[in-house]
């Protein structure tokens, strides 16, 4: 796992780049570069605020927030330098000052790295760049983390192993805030589709609709194995079950509808016909039974540390509060949280508070994972 | 720390329990999947155009959905005239099917017209550029068949059109993908998943996508389907160059579920963007409109005013940061979208000249606010019949119904009468409400997005349509025709005082926008027509284009001196929940 560090960012050259081909700034002489090559260049590119706290959506979108960075070489401002930002296209220019300006939805867990993408037109004290520094400040990156900050409240020994201690943590969010943590979000229909022979089906597809209502569910295609999922949110109603593959569309004898049971996730194992599209609504060409699980979604936290060094957590509960294990050698070396929504399916029932298994969750890309508790 | 499993208990659900409950379908989607009659390419195939190059050699357009960027869907052209509007008739016609097997049934889509060429989308996502004047197919992209049966299943399958720039045409495919074609020669140049920028924007988690894209300044402007769905709408910027995201940041019409007015709700928001935004490309102020909060018909888990939903929504259209916000129903209890895409006037305000933006919602009800500080110039000025009480579990009868109102047709302003002309619908619903939140979704179910209850047609209840002419200096009404079928598609109105509409049952009318007389109708041999015409010239001679839906969907080309024979009346096709906005 990656470990990303905040503005500012110092990269200090080594006199290995003193050999490389200077080009000649277009407004000073051939002979005098902006800087003389071999000395080492220092490359700021700075975020005034790289750790935000998440603040919950404003009707009058106070949750976006405008961050100031700024961008320099040897401490001069690096004017009309490109930045780019992860998931924009939008150029952000530096100014006059070298500063820049990126707006930030506060509202969500994130991670947002700011790279420079073009130097071509970027001047330092009115000079153009030389390819050295060009290639020093494109080295150069930063981050803005939006994440609730975490507060450690005490570290305790792991009664049944010595060698761990168990941490009891929590989420900090803004006062009023009500935070989503992980709990049951939908059910799963699920199945597999096989074909008239009993062989799986493969990149088969199912759909729920219905006539009244735009609703509608589609399923992942079906796996090797035939097996599909669906997560819905079932009712007590009457939907159109159909099943497409390739360009070929199977559903319901006309004037059948599929009675969708409610409060629960459900197995429906759909056998398709040797010829034709009208799917048998008769067993064992269609057989649908209740089955346990469901879909959890919500905010959970872990520890930024490689996949194999095991811990396991607990899902926050409703203040926030969660715990951690983890053994003591990795938790002298300081490690940084993670804070991530998180979406999987539990075949039992889980509350806040319930320990999840070791190494259940991994951060991803955008998520902000470099949050330093305070004690 | 407690560490709990609790089983589900697996019952068998014999299918006979399962199935036996199995009851005759309501069969409303019938129009929508059988197949339509053989046509006959020879009566409707026109002779192909060479590909680029088109009949003309001075064109001026319809260049964008509502004819420019504030959606005045007003043209400046004035060779049909209420003297000689008697003599248009039939340029040419496309059988869309005939052309392409493949093509859905029904059509919503508004034409662009560009420097003597035609585009049109059709249901199910399929571009056709003709020759404006002959009808020639110049070219024709269809998205892999595999695409097609991927999404051919979803809650609306329209498209409302492209946008044009940069040599380009745009388009969003109902599984939410961004999708640029060459213009000239209508290859793929690019076809990008929203997914790729604005995560979770899948058919899978109920998004979809219906509208236009509006081409401005280099970007693309897209709003989002499936508020119905318990999506989180949103609108976003792509740079037209490579479909990149433009913007830092979306902007999302709702909380985040679990936020705000969502705090404790079990469900998504809404709030989905149905239509085309309109932009000032004075102050570069992009207005766009909010569907509805859902669930749809309960509110108890969303206390307050639900803001962005039912709101006209004014951003910095190239950091999409908010301006101002107006809501037009708070706390929506009835599926009333500000649904029609919002139109931006200079018009004359209580005697003074003022930059307004204007809405119907499916409220019934017609705003105007202050274009640059969203202060409030006309607060809902009904046009439809208004008689909504709280939807109970027994079920409300309640005008307008979950169809508006006005939907997603748009107005159009005539300057010179400073008229609106509203599209409206009287149509009525019976709503039942969800008991209680737990049968809204499911028990334990803190996060699902679900839809909750159902919509019935109001018993005893004939629909019929209108047309409101709005005097935009008093905030009155001017008159009101009533129209046999509800008004789906909107008007397109020229600088000679007439405004064109189609009609459910295949009828192309001209209204002369002062007296409120429909001075001319013909039956087309299209079924429905459910979207506006674009008006346009070639070496100065005047066209009108338009499209019909139905099981025979075609686009037509009409002018002055064309073929007069007529069709037969169609029926009108617009009960069906799926066609709604």
């Amino acid at each position: 796992m990656k470990f990303f560090y905040n503005a500012p960012i110092l990269l200090l050259l080594a006199a290995y780049l003193a050999g490389c081909t200077v080009k000649p700034p277009q407004s000073a002489s051939a002979t005098s570069p902006l800087l003389p090559s071999g000395t080492k260049h220092i490359v700021r590119l700075d975020i005034d605020q790289p750790h935000v706290p998440l603040k919950q959506w404003k009707a009058d979108g106070s949750h976006i927030a405008s961050v100031k960075g700024k961008l320099l070489l040897d401490n001069q401002p690096v004017v009309n330098g490109i930045l780019h930002i992860t998931n924009s296209s939008n150029q952000v220019v530096t100014g006059r000052d070298g500063s820049f300006r990126l707006n930030i939805d506060q509202s969500l867990l994130s991670d947002i790295k700011v790279n420079v993408a073009s130097l071509d037109q970027a001047t330092v004290s009115g000079k153009h760049l030389t390819e050295v520094m060009s290639k020093e400040l494109q080295a150069a990156s930063a981050a803005v983390s939006v994440y609730y900050p975490i507060r450690v409240i005490r570290v305790e020994d792991f009664p049944a192993d010595a060698s761990k201690v168990q941490v009891h943590g929590q989420i900090i969010p803004a006062k009023g805030d009500v935070v989503s943590y992980f709990q049951v979000d939908k059910y799963r229909m699920g199945g597999v589709i096989k074909d008239a022979d009993g062989k799986p089906v493969e990149h088969a597809v199912v759909w729920f609709d219905r006539d009244l209502g735009e609703g509608f569910g589609k399923s992942t295609p079906t796996d090797r194995e035939g097996r599909y999922s669906i997560y819905y949110w079932p009712e007590d109603e009457e939907t159109n079950l159909s099943v497409t593959l390739g360009t070929k569309r199977y559903t319901l004898p006309k004037g059948k509808v599929f009675k969708m049971p409610e409060n629960t996730s459900v197995e429906i194992d759909i056998t398709l016909p040797r010829t034709g599209t009208v799917l048998v609504d008769a067993p064992p060409a269609l057989v649908s039974v209740t089955s346990a699980g469901a879909m959890y979604t919500g905010v959970l936290v872990g520890l930024n540390v490689p996949k194999d060094v095991p811990y396991s957590v607990s899902i926050p509960d409703k203040h926030g509060s969660f715990i951690l294990t983890v053994s003591k050698k990795v938790w002298e070396q300081e490690p940084a949280f993670f804070e991530t929504t998180a979406s999987k399916f539990v075949e039992g029932r889980l509350y806040g508070g319930d320990t999840l298994p070791p190494n259940y969750i991994e951060a991803v890309e955008e998520d902000p994972k470099n949050i330093k508790p305070f004690m | 720390m407690k560490k709990t499993r609790i089983k589900i208990g697996i019952a068998i659900l014999s299918t006979s329990l399962a199935l036996s409950a199995c009851s005759t379908s309501t069969d409303k989607n019938a129009n929508k999947t059988e197949p339509a009659p053989a046509p006959n390419p020879s009566e409707s195939t026109p002779t192909p155009a060479e590909p680029g190059k088109v009949t003309g050699t001075s064109f001026k357009n319809f260049g964008t959905y509502g004819f420019d960027l504030k959606n005045t869907r007003h043209v400046p052209y004035k060779e049909v005239t209420a003297e000689n509007v008697k003599d248009l008739g039939m340029i040419w016609s496309a059988d869309l099917k005939a052309l392409d097997k493949d093509v859905k049934n029904g059509n919503q889509c508004y034409p662009v017209v560009v420097d003597g060429v035609v585009y049109i989308t059709t249901a199910g996502n399929q571009v056709f550029a003709f020759d404006a004047v002959t009808g020639g197919p110049i070219w024709h992209w269809k998205p892999s068949a595999e695409q097609a049966a991927n999404f051919s299943k979803a809650g609306i399958i329209a498209n409302r059109g492209v946008a044009v720039g940069e040599g380009k045409v745009f388009m969003l495919t109902v599984d939410n993908q961004i999708v640029s074609l060459d213009q000239k020669t209508g290859k793929l140049v690019k076809m990008v998943p929203i997914s790729d920028s604005v995560k979770g924007v899948t058919l899978e988690n109920g998004y979809y996508e219906t509208t236009a894209p509006v081409y401005y300044k280099g970007n693309i402007y897209i709003g989002s389907s499936g508020g119905d769905n318990g999506i989180r709408g949103f609108v976003n910027a792509y740079k037209a160059s490579d479909l990149t995201p433009a913007w830092d940041t979306p902007f999302w019409t709702v909380p985040p579920k679990g936020q705000d007015w969502l705090a404790n709700s079990k469900f998504q928001g809404g709030g989905a963007v149905w239509n085309p935004p309109a932009i000032d490309e004075e102050t570069g102020i992009m207005y766009f409109a909010v569907g509805n909060p859902a669930p749809n018909f309960y509110g108890e888990s969303r206390p307050g005013d639900n803001p962005y939903t039912d709101s006209v929504v004014a951003v910095n259209a190239s950091t999409g940061k908010l301006i101002w916000a107006k809501q037009e129903i708070s706390h929506d209890l009835w599926d009333y979208d500000a649904a029609a895409s919002p139109m931006i006037l200079n018009a004359t305000v209580k005697g003074k000249k003022q930059k307004i933006v204007v809405q119907g919602g499916k409220s019934g009800q017609w705003f105007a606010w202050d274009a640059k500080t969203g202060k409030v110039v006309w607060d809902g000025i009904p046009f439809a019949k208004i008689d909504h009480p709280k939807p109970t579990p027994e079920g409300v009868t309640v005008y307008p119904g979950v169809l508006g109102g006005e939907n997603y047709a748009p107005e159009t302003y005539d300057p010179k009468t400073n008229y609106v002309l509203i599209p409206g619908i009287e149509q009525g619903a019976l709503l039942k409400s969800a008991k209680n939140q737990d049968e809204a979704s499911t028990p334990d179910a803190p996060g699902a997005a679900a839809f909750g209850t159902t919509t019935l047609a109001a018993q005893n209840d004939v629909a019929f349509g209108t047309i409101t002419a709005m005097d935009v200096n008093t905030g009155k009404k001017a008159y009101q025709v009533k129209t046999k079928d509800p008004m789906r598609g909107g008007f397109t109105s020229t600088v000679a005082g007439l405004a064109f509409y189609g009609e459910l049952d295949g009828k192309i009318n001209a209204l002369d926008i002062k007296s409120g007389k429909v001075i001319w109708t013909f039956q087309t041999t299209g079924n429905s027509v459910q979207a506006a015409p674009a008006i346009f010239t070639v070496d100065d001679k005047q066209y009108i284009t338009f499209t019909t839906g139905g099981v025979t969907p075609q686009v037509f080309v009409f002018g002055l001196g064309g073929d007069k024979t007529q069709g037969k009346a169609g029926t009108a096709e617009d009960t069906n929940a799926h066609q709604k906005k």
